[in-house]
């Protein structure tokens, strides 16, 4: 009868750690609001591009897969990025698109210039390489908004049906894109 | 008193106060818990008027009126559904529009949340730090940052 | 290069600390030689939290770890406050102070020698595991990637003199447990009957108890005057996790207590001691795993918070099962009278373990909801204060009654004295509150901290001869600690149970009366400091023929893009005026006013608590 009662701190114990076991491999983060925009249709928006105001990409194009009338290559997956050039998160995953445009022809992928001027876009595009097969202008972060971008930087990843199927906050790292983009395309 | 008698005592009075604990517990617990939802949730069920929510989601873009000094209106959304929300009271710093915020409160008969206490969340990954010098010096106090 | 040595020698720390618990079963090593080591994995890990410090100092921005958290342009005591003010730095800083407390716990003689390398084993055991998750979780040494001279701040909200010694002190407290869970376990694994590490053991569980005592007023006073919310106490998660190890350290160096009056719970002590550290280690796994909803951000990361959880398992698992195991026959049975000391501590302790299971039901309980029902809820202040304090009311009755209770026998000393005391003050007080504002759990604090002053003063007069020397205030010390839990109930009560809240649309130069006493809202004006600029209004609080000037107001902090608020406190003894400055529309300020009374005695009460601490380590 004695022992059995020295058995109850192990019993909560080993509650208290399948429980928030659980609760960390589900991924739930209770800061963040869960996403709603996963799984579903990728909000509207049209964009300008940052080297030529008249050429302009909307959530249409990608939907359909055809994005830009200038390409002959069918794109199957859309990946858009939010980037500014005063963000330096964004400095350190930039390189990663290189690679991942490289890699996979049929992923496209789209910049966002958010809340930024266009010298310092250029610049910074300059200095740092442009991976990015279309860099569109968000200056008043209304695509942003659309999205609902937390900070920056922010990536999503669109199928061709144009649905978001995934999310990532943060800058993206090598670990990340292989486990969890790669997978998807 | 033997010491049998006086172990039994012990037992006694701990389990008296362990009742009493676990009471207390049931019946603060009850009052005390709000649950928490997004705004397409909160627009899709019927909550009781009278019973305490959390709704967290971002303040949406142009929905924040100032009515007086202390008294505000916005729109909590999360990119589907919006809900407003009326609040009267000190706004926490990082409140702004587009940021993400927790809002704790009751809701009206005509779908309105009378906040009762607003939270605003700093996330640590969000950087809009500008190193840049030109930035520092415009105006800010007015600016919706 | 810094990062490079901070690194290394975080490894050999590490490696010597393997080779130590390796050396139990393959060669013999000698005490001497054991301490050595002991003390030598000690200093390599200093040096590497001190090289940490110095990319800190010279803004190394080529350590990610700084690049991340610094900014060039921060004053030299955020600079160094930096280094801990992040995951990776304070993680560093945890281990630190374990094998700190394992370097001054190798002096300890009086000790059977077998119990103390077993000991220092089971230390080493910890910092190896702690080492390891920094190594591969949390490193604070990783180079940056890219090339940058500039790095990207500390929240400014962290940028504050009481934060910045807040964390060194807390974990000082957290991890002194530490030694007094490795000693328990240590005793329960040798299977000896001695009790001469019960006396050791009291000493380190008091040092802990009062660092986490100076840990947690330090948060509570920063939120105080920093967030801006008029209170200081919110039932935050990341304030409950510093409560409970705080509780039940409590009721371990109580329980230690009984070891003087001859009356031994060694299992119940040894169980504590497991609960205390295994509660600690618990706090930080929530806190960095980010599961908890807290005004306090922190990043979260899941494979760091299943890594803790690891740890936490393991540690806490090892030894409840040990525990269980080698559970200790009481030899000498407890005398357990109706109403004496002994049972005053046993059912005080008790009250303080189900204290700490509410609050830790309370915490979790959102997770467990969330896993079962997928439903987010949230536990609110309204739930603890509404059964944590109904469940520590006879505790404190209890403390009131302690000093005249006997150890040994029934009786109690002077009893009609304190009757009749007991009954004049609730008296006096009850007509007092009738005359002012009566609130019933105002009058309950009151005559409770009262009582307990008035009953450990007159213990004092009653039992002692005063004299005037260090033996005199060792002897009283425990009734002095008392007395400052008495103020301190006293502080609580009044500036949570009668604090008034005004709010005003003001225009500048207006005037209005808080609680009988004038407040012009002089002017409104901003300044430019070195990395932030500010929005000051000033008020003017007339006091008789003098006029005081209380600032209040708000800072934007352009490196980051944040604005903190700056509340504005006029301190008078009796209480606090706090002024927080609001929105502005149609040229009219919105300004809340708080005024909190006699909050500057749970402040001193915290500190006699914390003197009481330091006095009864140095006995003897």
């Amino acid at each position: 009868m004695k022992k059995s009662i020295l058995l109850i701190p192990l019993i909560i114990l080993l509650a208290i750690c399948i429980f928030t076991l659980i609760y960390l491999i589900s991924g739930k983060d209770p800061n963040k609001p869960p996403s709603a925009l996963l799984n579903k249709d990728i909000p509207k928006f049209i964009t300008k591009s940052l080297y030529d105001s008249n050429i302009t990409l909307s959530s249409d194009n990608i939907k359909r897969n055809v994005i830009l009338d200038t390409e002959n290559v069918e794109r199957k997956y859309t990946l858009i990025n939010f980037f500014a050039s005063w963000c330096t998160p964004c400095k350190i995953e930039h390189p990663l698109f290189f690679k991942l445009s490289k890699e996979y022809d049929n992923l496209f992928i789209l910049g966002i210039n958010h809340k930024d001027s266009y010298s310092d876009a250029t610049k910074y595009l300059n200095e740092e390489g442009n991976p990015y097969n279309f860099v569109g202008v968000d200056s008043d972060g209304l695509i942003a908004l659309e999205f609902g971008v937390f900070g920056l930087p922010e990536t999503f990843l669109i199928n061709k049906k144009g649905k978001i199927i995934f999310k990532f906050m943060g800058p993206l790292t090598k670990e990340i894109i292989n486990n969890d983009i790669k997978p998807l395309l | 008193m033997s010491l049998r008698f006086q172990r039994l005592l012990l037992i006694l009075v701990s389990v008296i106060m362990i009742f009493v604990a676990v009471l207390l517990i049931l019946y603060n617990g009850r009052k005390n818990i709000s649950y928490f939802y997004t705004p397409s949730e909160l627009a899709s069920l019927k909550i009781d008027i009278d019973k305490k929510v959390r709704l967290g989601g971002f303040v949406e873009k142009n929905s924040f009126i100032k009515i007086t000094a202390s008294s505000f209106k916005f729109k909590i959304s999360d990119d589907l559904k919006s809900i407003d929300v009326a609040y009267q009271g000190l706004l926490p710093d990082l409140f702004r529009e587009g940021q993400g915020a927790v809002i704790e409160g009751y809701m009206t008969k005509n779908n309105v949340l009378n906040a009762t206490s607003v939270f605003a969340k700093h996330d640590e990954n969000y950087m809009p730090a500008s190193i840049k010098k030109g930035l520092e010096n415009t105006g800010y106090w007015n600016k919706n940052y | 290069m810094s990062s490079l040595v901070g690194f290394l020698c975080l490894v050999f720390a590490v490696g010597i600390n393997i080779f130590l618990i390796f050396s139990k079963y393959l060669l013999k090593l000698k005490i001497v030689s054991f301490n050595i080591l002991i003390r030598l994995s000690c200093i390599l890990t200093l040096a590497s939290f001190l090289s940490l410090i110095y990319a800190y100092l010279v803004s190394d921005f080529s350590n990610f770890n700084v690049f991340q958290n610094s900014h060039s342009d921060k004053p030299l005591i955020y600079k160094i406050s930096g280094t801990w003010g992040n995951h990776e730095g304070s993680m560093l800083l945890w281990v630190s102070i374990l094998s700190i407390y394992a370097f001054f716990f190798s002096f300890t003689k009086k000790i059977d020698l077998n119990l103390k390398k077993l000991t220092l084993l089971i230390q080493s055991f910890l910092h190896i595991s702690f080492s390891l998750f920094i190594i591969f979780t949390s490193n604070p040494f990783l180079i940056n990637s890219v090339i940058v001279h500039e790095g990207l701040g500390l929240n400014p909200i962290l940028q504050d003199p009481g934060l910045a010694i807040h964390p060194p002190i807390l974990y000082a407290g957290y991890v002194g447990y530490s030694i007094v869970f490795s000693l328990a376990v240590a005793s329960l694994m040798h299977e000896s009957n001695d009790l001469e590490w019960l006396s050791i053991a009291k000493k380190w569980s008091l040092i802990s108890w009062t660092f986490l005592t100076g840990g947690i007023a330090l948060g509570s006073y920063w939120a105080y005057y920093e967030l801006g919310w008029g209170g200081w106490w919110f039932w935050d998660p990341v304030e409950n996790i510093s409560l409970m190890p705080w509780i039940t350290g409590l009721a371990l160096v109580h329980s230690l207590l009984l070891v003087k009056g001859q009356q031994i719970l060694k299992k119940w002590i040894i169980f504590l001691s497991i609960l205390c550290f295994s509660l600690s280690i618990f706090g930080t796994f929530l806190v960095r795993s980010g599961i908890l909803t807290s005004v306090h951000s922190f990043a979260a990361d899941a494979s760091r918070g299943l890594f803790i959880l690891l740890i936490f398992f393991i540690i806490t698992g090892f030894s409840l099962v040990v525990f269980l195991l080698k559970f200790p026959d009481n030899n000498k049975p407890v005398k357990f009278l109706f109403i004496n000391k002994v049972s005053a501590l046993i059912i005080n302790n008790i009250l303080m373990i189900i204290a700490t299971l509410t609050i830790l039901l309370g915490t979790i309980y959102p997770i467990i909801i969330e896993v079962l029902t997928n439903n987010r809820i949230s536990v609110g202040g309204p739930y603890f204060n509404s059964t944590v304090i109904p469940i520590m009311i006879p505790g404190f009755l209890l403390m009131s009654i302690a000093p005249v209770l006997s150890w040994q026998t029934n009786k109690i000393k002077n009893s009609y004295y304190y009757i009749i005391c007991f009954i004049l003050i609730s008296v006096i007080i009850l007509i007092q509150s009738y005359l002012t504002e009566f609130n019933s759990w105002g009058v309950i604090g009151l005559i409770l901290g009262v009582w307990i002053i008035i009953a450990s003063i007159s213990a004092i007069i009653l039992s002692y001869k005063l004299k005037l020397n260090f033996k005199f205030l060792q002897n009283i010390n425990p009734h002095l600690a008392h007395i400052g839990v008495g103020i301190a109930i006293i502080g609580i009560t009044c500036s949570s149970v009668f604090q008034k809240e005004y709010d005003y649309n003001l225009n500048t130069g207006d005037n209005f009366i808080v609680n009988e006493i004038n407040v012009v809202l002089d002017k409104i004006e901003t300044k430019n400091e070195k990395n932030f600029q500010a929005l000051r209004a000033n008020f003017l609080i007339q006091e008789e023929n003098s006029f005081k000037n209380v600032k209040s107001g708000k800072n934007y902090y352009p490196v980051s893009k944040m604005i903190t608020s700056e509340a504005g406190i006029l301190h008078q003894w009796d209480r606090d005026i706090y002024f927080i400055l609001g929105d502005q529309k149609d040229e009219k300020w919105f300004v809340k006013v708080y005024v909190n009374p006699f909050v500057s005695l749970i402040w001193l009460g915290i500190i006699i608590m914390i003197c009481c601490g330091f006095i009864g380590v140095i006995r003897k």
